[in-house]
């Protein structure tokens, strides 16, 4: 298992034992969504890259409407001969683009975000991408079993894996300036001092998770977690599932970023669980574990509705939609399709209640609304039958 | 189209169906095409969704109709959401539904190999250039519901050289992010926003602090969409569909944009143009549904800050809905499914499915045993007079009296 980070200054090639690392990544203002890198550095990087034969791979992990996608294309065109060992890729248009382009250059897939979570969408990308694809960067959403079900099938095609061990969660992008329209001309002119890179913390009321770190550029609007992945204590567990290779992002971290850089090769190396969690606690941020060991976040889906309120197919009569007490149920009746006759008195009916309760009744009555009595009805009808007690609106009627 | 008398192309107008009920209601009021969800594999696991008798129900009502049913399963699938999938999509085939809308790629080849559905891609997976819609093509996708962020200029474009159909949204509530790319909820209720759990963090009020000051804005909540002024760019644009969001919303939100809309194009179909007195008339009745501030978002131009909805919910209303008809018998009453309260001296507007709206001055209510009231209740039926011109789901709606 290599590790795999970011380049953001020159000075980092040489205090990072490169020989450690299975390649860099370079992320620049134009192609990477939170990419600070000018063009101009970034050349100057490769070539000290080339120099020191590290290899170095491009972020181009934005999404573009076609209008800016011109733009990024002609821009990459001026970059494409530049010795990039792969592109990491995340828009289905840039991937066709490559693929289609630039026969001699390798993709990486970045499916962290979107529908991988299966491994059969995993596999549609390969398919498509075929021989140039060299690796795929998985989700953090995925839990440890699963990462390692993913991998053996990935190892099988002759594709590498990565993973974030240790880096901010990105949880919201668009491409809109949010940040911005808050401040006034005069603070905004100290962002462009700052290379148009906006940086603030949002908190809410409405939420017990305070400072979610925020970046506004030139790509939009991003929102991270206030906890970052935080995995160091699981590496001997991520090598037996089998990744190639986990991502160190750490840009945000500043002046710690080279400690926690060599701190984690370190471990990498020689893993000590207790040291690994001994450090998270001179961590700069708090951090989080994620899914990884488990992604239960569709447990709460039952509690979101009202399961009892939703009809059965099987016996399906129709639903309660008014209830008058000691006079009747009101009936609007929806089931028996193609059948002339959809209820009919002496019937036996299932009331099944939104809070819960069944209850059983006998039809000996059918009432319409004009007061006439009738002994049978058509589906889409309203029909009256007599009360019966705890009965509600919503409530269910089965045939028995 | 579903109007044969006139023979101008105009695109299908898609609306939300969250239920058997507002299926009926959308496709009565105009709209040729409605897309629901099925108990699984939706992306509103708090909506009262379809089962497969009602998706059968909801074909057979459409199909009757002349307009067509398509089904959501736009969830990012784990591995274990598969169980069970392929006797769904197979009831699905069955029950002829007319497209799955779909987001995860593992899920389109899925249905690609084992039905003959056709298949839309959702806005979920951020579809937003030629190349893409190019290489979703690939993968048997025949239609895209393209990402809200672009323009109609640049559908035109994705269209015209990547030989797709072309869906986009005209009305409705707006993701700030893009679609599929919000995992906010995920992290912070535990709930996955991409299966159905999204708990609409970006709607609170945020505090921005920069180290020096703090702000309070809603700065991730955006205005709704509103495309009525836009629906000659669209059908210069060849845009195939037209969609409404809204599956969590009223039968009154379905019934009204779809009456709306339907009414616009089919205007333009007798017509060639836009060029109406109705047009005002149009954007008020837009303004009579609940809604946020109205944006034309990333339409004709990116989206900036005029977008941002800078309040918690709109509760400005300048009509309310009171229900629905449930019955209607001819001379003697209407049966009226309350959903707020009326009394005796208001007047109510019925809404006719083509026709504009009757009027109803409430001099009597009755319950349904035959006593009378001065005032309804919400969720119980109520007698009211009779008047000429109305069908069972017909919308009723009341003006707002300070």
């Amino acid at each position: 298992m290599k590790a795999i980070t970011y380049i953001s200054h020159i000075d980092e090639l040489e205090s990072l034992d490169t020989s450690k690392f299975s390649e860099v990544i370079l992320a620049t203002r134009l192609f990477s969504q939170v990419g600070k890198l000018t063009i101009d550095e970034m050349l100057e990087i490769i070539e000290k890259c080339k120099a020191q034969k590290v290899k170095y791979t491009l972020e181009w992990d934005i999404l573009m409407t076609e209008s800016r996608f011109k733009m990024y294309r002609e821009q990459f065109k001026k970059y494409a001969d530049l010795g990039f060992s792969s592109i990491r890729l995340r828009d289905p248009g840039a991937i066709n683009f490559i693929l289609n382009s630039y026969e001699n250059l390798s993709i990486d897939l970045l499916l962290d975000t979107g529908g991988h979570h299966n491994i059969k969408a995993i596999k549609v990308w390969k398919n498509l991408v075929g021989d140039r694809l060299r690796k795929i960067i998985l989700s953090i959403e995925l839990s440890s079993n699963v990462v390692k079900e993913f991998c053996q099938e990935i190892k099988s095609w002759g594709v590498k894996t990565e993973l974030l061990v240790l880096g901010r969660i990105l949880l919201f992008y668009t491409p809109r300036n949010l940040v911005s329209p808050l401040y006034t001309d005069e603070d905004l002119e100290e962002f462009e001092n700052n290379g148009k890179y906006i940086e603030v913390a949002g908190s809410s009321e409405e939420s017990p998770h305070k400072g979610f770190p925020i970046i506004e550029n030139q790509h939009g609007t991003f929102m991270f977690n206030t906890k970052d992945q935080y995995l160091l204590e699981y590496l001997d567990e991520i090598e037996e599932c089998g990744v190639d290779d986990i991502r160190i992002d750490v840009r945000h971290l500043d002046k710690e970023s080279k400690s926690v850089v060599d701190k984690t090769i370190s471990l990498c190396e020689n893993f000590n669980k207790e040291e690994a969690k001994e450090f998270k606690n001179q961590y700069p941020n708090s951090t989080t574990r994620g899914f990884f060991h488990v992604n239960k976040s569709d447990v709460l889906f039952k509690k979101l509705k009202n399961k009892r309120v939703q009809r059965e197919d099987q016996g399906f009569i129709g639903e309660v939609v008014d209830v008058v007490k000691k006079s009747h149920i009101a009936i609007l009746v929806k089931g028996m399709r193609n059948e002339d006759i959809a209820l009919k008195v002496g019937d036996e009916l299932r009331l099944s209640t939104p809070d819960g309760k069944e209850k059983f009744t006998k039809i000996h009555k059918l009432t319409q609304t004009n007061g006439k009595e009738v002994q049978d009805v058509k589906t889409g009808e309203l029909i009256l039958i007599p009360h019966v007690s705890g009965i509600s609106v919503k409530t269910m009627a089965y045939l028995k | 189209m579903k109007d044969a008398k006139n023979t101008r192309w105009v695109p299908e107008l898609l609306a939300p169906a969250g239920s058997l009920e507002k299926l009926k209601v959308a496709i009565s009021y105009g709209a040729d095409a409605v897309y629901l969800g099925g108990q699984k594999y939706g992306l509103r696991q708090a909506a009262d969704n379809f089962t497969i008798e009602e998706i059968r129900e909801g074909v057979e009502f459409a199909h009757a109709h002349g307009s067509c049913v398509y089904v959501v399963l736009n969830s990012f699938f784990h591995d274990k959401d598969f169980d069970g999938l392929l006797d769904f999509i197979q009831e699905l085939d069955a029950v002829k539904i007319d497209a799955v809308i779909v987001s995860d790629p593992g899920v389109i080849n899925y249905i690609a190999e084992n039905t003959n559905l056709e298949i839309h891609l959702s806005t979920q997976a951020s579809c937003l250039n030629v190349e893409s819609a190019k290489l979703w093509k690939k993968l048997g996708v025949t239609r895209i519901v393209l990402g809200r962020e672009v323009s109609i200029a640049d559908a035109k474009m994705i269209k015209e050289e990547a030989g797709v159909e072309i869906e986009m949204f005209v009305h409705g509530s707006m993701c700030m992010a893009y679609s599929g790319n919000c995992v906010i909820s995920n992290y912070t209720q535990g709930r996955d926003s991409n299966r159905g759990g999204c708990a609409h963090s970006c709607r609170f009020e945020y505090k921005i602090d920069d180290g020096k000051k703090e702000l309070n804005s809603y700065f991730m909540s955006s205005k709704d969409l509103e495309g009525i002024r836009l629906l000659q760019d669209f059908i210069d644009a060849g845009i195939d569909s037209l969609k409404v969001e809204g599956r969590m919303k009223s039968p009154m939100y379905a019934g009204t944009i779809s009456m709306v809309y339907s009414q616009a194009l089919a205007y333009y179909k007798e017509h060639g143009n836009f060029l109406s007195e109705d047009l005002l008339k149009w954007e008020e009745e837009l303004t009579k549904v609940t809604h946020r501030a109205y944006t034309q978002a990333s339409l004709v131009e990116e989206a900036d800050e005029s977008s941002i909805y800078n309040d918690r919910e709109h509760e400005e209303k300048t009509y309310r809905a009171i229900g629905k008809v449930a019955q209607v018998v001819k001379d003697e009453f209407i049966v009226v499914d309350v959903k707020s309260a009326f009394e005796i001296g208001e007047s109510l507007e019925i809404l006719p499915f083509n026709d504009s709206h009757v009027e109803v001055n409430i001099s009597h209510i009755k319950n349904l045993a035959g006593q009378d009231f001065s005032r309804t209740r919400p969720g119980a039926l109520f007698k009211i007079p009779y008047v000429d011109g109305v069908d069972i789901n017909n919308l009723v709606r009341a003006r707002v009296t300070n």
